[in-house]
């Protein structure tokens, strides 16, 4: 049962990282502009219907609604899209780790980090669009990229767990995709907090991406520093579930191998 | 002496867990089986009790009929599958080539693919780019370096993998029937490689069942049949014995 490796390969995984990262953007045609526009379509489409349809009715609680709504859309998509792609990172990947010896957790970093490729240029639209709006920048501003450091940590460790079952059984992507959009309506995207129970809003307030977008919103909008406890246990508890997250991946390395292979 | 022997096995045996035909491995199946205690997965060896030592410096052969275990046995040689049993030991930086392009990205140029598969074998980008001309020059891909991957005839896309292996620093090169790609002239260039590889010092595993490469390529070869050894020592012996069945089960039927 024992195998020993007395002199392990010593691997530029920079290089692997960023080789990989690089093939996942270029074959999500995010390379190229018209692929670009492509990608931002989802996100404004559901803009449009989601403003459409409610804009009177939340304007009445959240001024800045198309704003709210933004922000809202973009964060959320950054996660979803963020976690379902790294759900099928490795079964992708099968070519790769079936023909190659190294680190697996490269194949769930590389998808991880197109999709945040194409969120990041969504993101400078998104800016775009709130300087258009008339927001001025302002000092919270540069606690974005912080807030955005925090989603991509709570994806990593949701996305590492994902991947590993994800190779195991065929139909998670499946209940994935019937998660997140439950997800989707218990995470105030189009709605604010506020028209929620009190009860209702306490509950909803355990969702790690309702503290993450009301942050953003804090910080882009009104210029109101988030609470540095709520965020700092999100960040500790991201860190435990993402080192889990790559322990499992590493103990399952041979497992996943088998499951591809036949 | 002992030293010497870079792979070492013992009693090596790797098992399969493979679902029956009609389910599908889901989490609903999953739960099924949890409530119910019923197990529908069957065992499959595909290896059994193997005892094996390469030396450093040999090209050692691996032949057999299909399903007899030679991708699953150059697998557990390249720590990409873990053993269900035994030991093995395998000393040195390893690296397997079997489906050739797999992995590569036929939506992408040459170029990228190069610098992608560099990557995957370990080579840092700033010695792949001193190295390239080289690669180039074994490949011939020279005209086809911006060509989409995937456009070039699949005796060139596997050119490129082996080229680039050949390249990195490999101690053990595991090689699983690549040499039947290609035309006659980039297989005599490989097998000229290959013996010069040996030459330095490097270990070869091939996996093939051209049973001529073997028998001219290799010094010693297994011969495996049903996931067991049938034959371990001269690679000429070896391919006499799997002739000699091969002959007993066709006259049998």
């Amino acid at each position: 049962m024992k195998r020993t490796a007395s002199a392990p390969p010593a691997f530029p995984y920079r290089d692997l990282l960023w080789e990989m990262t690089r093939g996942e953007i270029l074959m999500r045609d995010q390379g190229t502009a018209l692929g670009f526009l492509w990608t931002l379509l989802h996100p404004i489409l559901m803009f449009i219907v989601l403003y459409g349809l409610f804009s009177k009715w939340m304007g009445k609680f959240v001024d800045q609604y198309v704003a709210y709504l933004l922000i809202g859309l973009v964060l959320w998509n950054f996660f979803q899209k963020a976690t379902s792609y790294a759900l099928g990172s490795l079964r992708r990947a099968r070519g790769t780790i079936l023909n190659y010896r190294f680190p697996r957790e490269i194949v769930v970093f590389s998808s991880l980090g197109a999709v945040s490729w194409s969120s990041l240029l969504e993101i400078g639209v998104l800016m775009g669009a709130l300087l258009l709006l008339g927001q001025t920048p302002r000092w919270t501003w540069l606690l974005l990229p912080g807030l955005l450091a925090l989603e991509l940590l709570l994806a990593t460790a949701v996305g590492l767990f994902l991947a590993v079952w994800g190779a195991e059984y065929q139909d998670l992507e499946r209940i994935w995709d019937v998660l997140t959009s439950a997800m989707f309506y218990m995470t105030p995207v189009f709605y604010p907090l506020e028209i929620l129970s009190p009860r209702k809003q306490v509950i909803l307030s355990l969702n790690p991406m309702t503290q993450i977008i009301q942050a953003f919103r804090g910080c882009a909008v009104s210029g109101r520093p988030p609470e540095p406890a709520a965020l700092l246990a999100l960040f500790l508890g991201g860190l435990i579930l993402a080192a889990a997250g790559l322990l499992l991946l590493r103990r399952r390395e041979f497992e996943v191998a088998d499951k591809l292979l036949v | 002496m002992g030293s010497d022997i870079v792979i070492r096995a013992e009693g090596l045996g790797k098992r399969f867990l493979i679902g029956t035909r009609d389910e599908r491995r889901t989490v609903a199946t999953r739960l099924r089986r949890a409530l119910t205690g019923a197990t529908s997965q069957r065992e499959l060896w595909a290896l059994r009790g193997l005892d094996l030592e390469i030396r450093r410096g040999d090209i050692f052969g691996i032949i057999g009929p299909n399903g007899a275990g030679k991708s699953t046995l150059l697998l557990l040689l390249a720590r990409i599958l873990a053993p269900s049993s035994g030991r093995l030991r395998v000393d040195g930086k390893t690296d397997p080539f079997f489906q050739l392009a797999a992995g590569l990205r036929p939506n992408l140029s040459v170029r990228d693919n190069l610098s992608l598969c560099a990557a995957l074998l370990g080579i840092p980008n700033k010695e792949f780019k001193r190295l390239l001309p080289q690669i180039l020059d074994f490949s011939g891909l020279h005209d086809y370096l911006y060509a989409r991957y995937g456009e070039l005839s699949s005796g060139l896309a596997a050119r490129l993998p082996f080229a680039v292996a050949l390249h990195a620093d490999l101690d053990i090169i595991l090689i699983d029937e690549m040499l039947a790609v290609g035309d006659r002239t980039f297989q005599a260039q490989c097998t000229e490689a290959i013996k010069d590889l040996a030459r330095r010092g490097k270990t070869l595993v091939l996996a093939s069942h051209s049973l001529d490469m073997v028998r001219t390529l290799c010094s010693r070869a297994l011969y495996l049949r049903e996931g067991e050894a049938a034959f371990c020592g001269d690679a000429t012996a070896a391919v006499k014995r799997l002739i000699a069945d091969a002959d007993r089960a066709e006259s049998r039927s």
